[in-house]
């Protein structure tokens, strides 16, 4: 693995794995751990629906949504006016798409927890809905980390979708996961290997941080 | 002295079992209320729908003559504090509430200072002890200057000391706001006896006044 630490090449397409999948992580985070407080705090019509939704899409398999997002953005899809089709930008869309709905959920599970601990304080304090929001949130921020990095490690490891719409692009869209699936079929084994080799120490520095805040927090 | 709380005809049913059971009561504004009675009397239910935290399932409730809920503080039986220092815990408390928005620091300070527990400001509230918490928990309670604060057997886990504090503490707040305690202690009965609701299988025994 150290062989390659030189190589442009091999720097390059780590440094765009990671780019795109922090990227991914923290809109995602954005969009799903206020959403899922939301559907812990409120109840109205048609939630249960939302949550059974949410967790359909969580087996969502990756190249579907790649297939999806292609028809989007390619000349005769709606999107096509944007020109993103096989930029880092079209591969960040399609890992939010997939990893929203899971930090979602997970997102949810964990909020139960603290929500049904504060409830009766936060009512006593009539606080807003907004209020309860931002409590939650912040009483559960170990726990909502230790979600954003199971998403990031889904995201780091995600193949299907980002090769459809990223069209592994040599020095443009080239990931980790990308660039094994390539040279393995050029038979191009070493180099592949260590790609593999990399995303398997980063999954385990995920897996060490994620085990790490489990730990804190107990 | 005009009624602070009516409670009209309330009953509470849960999973077709009755809770509580046709109550009707007026509750002054000043002074103390304590609610008694066995294990599974209906106390702690009765607080809570005082409280709002819970709606009656037959009945109203109306707060100085309206629905309009009015400002309270709650203090737990068991303590909860969230993750933050004991500073943190009055400052959302002042900040997350819907009544004062009066975030100051120099109030928290001074009702620190004035409890004798300033020195526990910076540590953090779930790591200090329970009797700690607890007189913590009745000073956030006070902070936001609520008319109404409910207290749920709040010295049941405490030591002596720690109990004699917190009854000084309610015995204080009750010469301005309006105190509702569940109780089952008989020191209680003796120390705050303007008004005692007993209570039994969630009917009202007695109410004396």
């Amino acid at each position: 693995m150290f062989e390659y630490l030189t190589d442009m090449n091999y720097i390059e397409i780590v440094l765009l794995s990671l780019e795109v999948s922090l990227l991914a992580v923290f809109i995602s985070c954005l969009i799903s751990m206020p959403f899922a407080a939301f559907l812990v705090i409120k109840q109205f019509p048609g939630r249960q629906l939302i949550i059974v939704m949410i967790n359909t899409l969580m087996g969502l398999p990756p190249v579907v949504v790649g297939l999806f997002l292609y028809l989007l953005l390619s000349a005769n899809g709606s999107l096509s006016a944007y020109k993103l089709l096989y930029t880092p930008s079209a591969m960040v869309i399609a890992q939010i798409i997939i990893i929203t709905p899971i930090i979602t959920a997970l997102s949810k599970e964990s909020l139960e927890i603290f929500y049904s601990h504060y409830e009766d304080y936060l009512t006593s304090l009539r606080s807003s809905n907004i209020q309860k929001i931002q409590t939650i949130l912040w009483e559960g921020r170990y726990s909502l980390l230790t979600n954003g990095l199971a998403g990031l490690g889904r995201a780091m490891s995600e193949v299907g979708a980002i090769i459809i719409v990223g069209g592994n692009i040599e020095h443009l869209t080239r990931t980790m996961t990308t660039g094994i699936v390539l040279e393995t079929s050029r038979g191009e084994f070493s180099f592949a290997l260590n790609l593999g080799l990399t995303l398997l120490f980063i999954s385990l520095l995920i897996n060490v941080a994620v085990h790490t805040l489990r730990k804190s927090e107990e | 002295m005009s009624n602070l709380i009516e409670l009209k005809n309330i009953s509470l049913v849960i999973k077709n079992i009755s809770i509580i059971n046709d109550i009707s009561l007026n509750l002054g504004e000043r002074g103390t209320t304590l609610v008694t009675g066995h294990n599974g009397a209906g106390k702690s239910s009765l607080l809570r729908l005082m409280a709002g935290f819970i709606k009656p399932t037959k009945g109203n409730i109306l707060y100085g003559g309206s629905q309009e809920k009015l400002p309270i503080g709650f203090v737990f039986q068991k303590p909860v504090m969230l993750d933050r220092n004991v500073n943190g815990n009055l400052l959302h408390a002042l900040a997350y509430n819907g009544n004062t928005k009066n975030i100051n620091q120099s109030l928290i300070d001074q009702t620190l200072r004035i409890n004798n527990v300033f020195h526990l400001r910076d540590l953090s509230a779930k790591k200090i002890s329970v009797g700690e918490q607890q007189i913590i928990s009745v000073l956030r309670g006070l902070i936001i200057k609520p008319s109404i604060l409910f207290l749920d057997e709040p010295t049941s886990s405490l030591d002596p000391e720690y109990t004699q504090i917190v009854e000084n503490l309610i015995l204080k707040a009750s010469k301005e706001i309006k105190i509702v305690l569940v109780t089952q202690s008989t020191t209680h009965l003796k120390l705050f006896n303007d008004e005692i609701i007993h209570l039994s299988r969630g009917k009202l025994i007695e109410s004396t006044s």
